[in-house]
């Protein structure tokens, strides 16, 4: 595996990211960013991706999960989010997207080496006792 | 040329730009639905037969306050005298009491007992309440809770309480906040019948130990 560069890759992550992202990270750390980032780069990038996992790859976890208990569990192929009284969300359908967003994180945090902090990817069945 | 992590983090990136702020923001209401399921498989690890209801064109998850409940999907668990329906965004108020009507993200309560006015009371019918949040864990978010606890079920912040409301009302959190675990030390030591889990995500040992110590 080649050296990783951890602030290189922290700025190229950030640069997506909102300033409230940013500021949340700041506060946790008690630490200015670019602070953070010449000093501890690596907690840094943790941190960052701590985050990512939290505020958007969660997410499609949990539809993911969901898709695969409702079908297992009571053979249910389609769900649906009701969102209000004339909008149902048909999160059946974000499956395959769901799938790409939660795959590619998990495929970059093991190639950053950090996998064993990120528990969330194991995927282990909460309905089979699979821990 | 471009390191394996550098492709890696690349394809991410080229993942993560197409996901929109609506799109997440729908996304985020799974994590009701996926309380909704723990505390069925809560249930079933009891012994109590779980049978989801409305699921005709699909199960409907009802992520928002007003609306009909009986027109969305919900669970029934059955055991022997107990015959409980567990449902999402239900409005609840203790009628005994005229307390505050207030709107729980899941609910357990006695089969058939929401009103005419889409509301359940909570002193006759209420078995337990969950609010979920999707988000760290703090202080004042518990103390959100004790004061929902108060209005609609007061006794069970009582000592000992576990005694005459044996299914915990629950916090259930995505994160871990500082204090969170120590407030929910709290109220075991004094039996009291609200609870707290935290970490409650996909592939995460905690969503066991909820299905497993809940009640």
């Amino acid at each position: 595996m080649s050296q990783v560069d951890f602030k290189k890759t922290c700025l190229k992550l950030t640069k997506q990211l909102s300033r409230a992202f940013i500021e949340r990270i700041e506060r946790r750390l008690g630490q200015n960013f670019d602070e953070a980032l010449e000093e501890k780069p690596r907690e840094l990038l943790i941190s960052v991706l701590q985050d990512i996992q939290l505020y958007y790859v969660g997410p499609f976890e949990y539809v993911l999960d969901m898709s695969e208990y409702l079908k297992e569990r009571y053979d249910i192929s389609q769900f649906l989010l009701s969102l209000s009284k004339n909008y149902d969300y048909p999160v059946s359908e974000r499956i395959e997207e769901a799938s790409r967003i939660v795959g590619t994180f998990y495929e970059m945090v093991r190639s950053l080496g950090f996998q064993e902090l990120f528990m969330m990817g194991s995927r282990g069945k909460w309905w089979k006792d699979e821990f | 040329m471009s390191s394996s992590y550098e492709i890696a983090v690349d394809a991410f990136l080229n993942q993560f730009r197409q996901i929109r702020t609506t799109t997440l923001n729908r996304i985020w209401m799974a994590f009701m639905a996926y309380s909704m399921c723990i505390i069925a498989e809560a249930f079933r690890t009891r012994g109590y037969t779980v049978t989801p209801m409305n699921h005709k064109n699909g199960f409907r998850f009802k992520c928002f306050p007003r609306g009909n409940p009986n027109l969305y999907s919900y669970f029934l668990v059955k055991k022997d005298q107990d015959l409980y329906e567990i449902r999402l965004s239900v409005d609840a108020k203790n009628l005994r009491w005229n307390s505050l009507r207030l709107n729980l993200d899941v609910v357990v309560i006695n089969q058939n007992s929401i009103n005419s006015d889409n509301l359940v009371d909570s002193d006759q019918d209420l078995v337990s309440f969950v609010e979920c949040k999707n988000l760290r864990g703090f202080p004042e978010l518990v103390a959100t809770f004790e004061g929902m606890i108060y209005e609609l079920q007061r006794s069970r912040l009582y000592s000992n309480s576990t005694n005459n409301f044996r299914i915990p009302a629950c916090l259930l959190l995505s994160q871990l906040g500082r204090s969170i675990l120590y407030m929910d030390r709290r109220f075991q030591q004094r039996n009291m019948s609200m609870r707290i889990f935290d970490l409650l995500q996909p592939g995460n040992p905690n969503t066991q130990t909820f299905i497993q110590t809940w009640f």
